[in-house]
């Protein structure tokens, strides 16, 4: 019993957010490298907030307007972000792991780096979105909206594409599997030197 | 001071008579066809996805041309109605003969799903 109650105190402890980095977020919309971890943070206006470097792991993020953030080699690992907000916020080498952002809005964003794993970022809206050399890995882009963005280096293979806007989307050096490049060119993407294989 | 701000506004361009007063308006609504004002600018991709790919696709394409009008207003350099605020782009705002706003889209919309939309505002017009 006393192993069960220590086992999930750690648990816990994994989750726990500093009570005095997320009240200096409050008051100052602003907290680079803070200890943000599990903080229910849905819903709040944080526009142009400097979370550079923050860890947001297991963050509730729902609705949250994060427009322009700087949340540059930000850990967002496990964070829920559906519907959130995140318009020209800038999240170069962030950390995506399994992040669940449904419907968000990353239009004109700044992922180049990021890590996108396991992600489900479907009906998302990553218009002119810049992807350049994220990482991508068996995450979901369904029906999500990716336009003019740009991709590559990418491996997209063991991603889900399905019914993607990738209209004018900028596909460099990105590997895909033949079935992904027909449906990429069925909408009008712009391959360049894209490898198309299983 | 509130004076100089309206007439720095209304020097920029930025404040526009209601839409009673539009000039595209009121040719749009002689017509009797619903009018569809969108709102874009350049160097928006979506409102391109918008204007090339939706409004051209045959199954849009038919209804827009039975049914409504469209008129465009570039947010930064045309003047815009009063009472049409948006929060993005692009917006597209459905109005009856009367300048009456029916409906507000925000963003775009796959060919199908706009397709669906306009019939809706055609049924609802009935």
């Amino acid at each position: 019993m006393k192993k069960l109650l220590v086992y999930m105190a750690w648990i816990g402890s994994l989750w726990a957010f500093d009570a005095q980095d997320l009240k200096r977020l409050r008051e100052e919309q602003s907290c680079p490298r803070c200890d943000l971890r599990g903080a229910d943070l849905s819903g709040m206006e944080l526009i142009g907030a400097e979370l550079q470097g923050a860890d947001l792991r297991g963050a509730l993020l729902d609705g949250v307007e994060l427009v322009a953030a700087e949340l540059d080699g930000a850990d967002l690992s496990g964070a829920s972000l559906r519907s959130a907000n995140l318009w020209k916020a800038e999240l170069r080498s962030a950390n995506l792991t399994r992040v669940a952002a449904q419907k968000a809005n990353f239009k004109g964003a700044h992922l180049q780096r990021s890590e996108i794993v396991e992600a489900n970022l479907s009906g998302a809206k990553l218009w002119k979105a810049r992807l350049g050399e994220a990482q991508i890995v068996r995450s979901d882009f369904k029906d999500a909206e990716l336009g003019d963005a740009t991709l590559s280096r990418s491996d997209l293979r063991d991603s889900l594409l399905d019914g993607a806007i990738l209209w004018k989307t900028h596909l460099v050096h990105v590997r895909m599997t033949p079935a992904q490049c027909r449906y990429a060119q069925s909408e009008e993407a712009d391959l360049n030197a894209t490898l198309c294989e299983e | 001071m509130k004076r100089l701000i309206l007439a720095v506004l209304c020097a920029a361009g930025l404040l526009g008579g209601t839409i009673l007063q539009d000039g595209a308006f009121i040719q749009a609504a002689a017509s009797g066809k619903t009018v569809l004002m969108l709102y874009s600018t350049k160097g928006c991709p979506e409102c391109a996805y918008m204007k090339e790919k939706v409004f051209i696709d045959p199954e849009v394409a038919e209804r827009l041309t039975r049914d409504f009008v469209i008129i465009e207003k570039d947010i930064n350099r045309d003047e815009l109605p009063e009472g049409f605020a948006y929060i993005g782009i692009p917006t597209l705002f459905v109005l009856d003969a009367n300048g009456s706003l029916i409906e507000t889209v925000i963003g775009s919309r796959r060919a199908g799903v706009f397709a669906q939309i306009l019939d809706t505002i055609k049924e609802a017009g009935r």
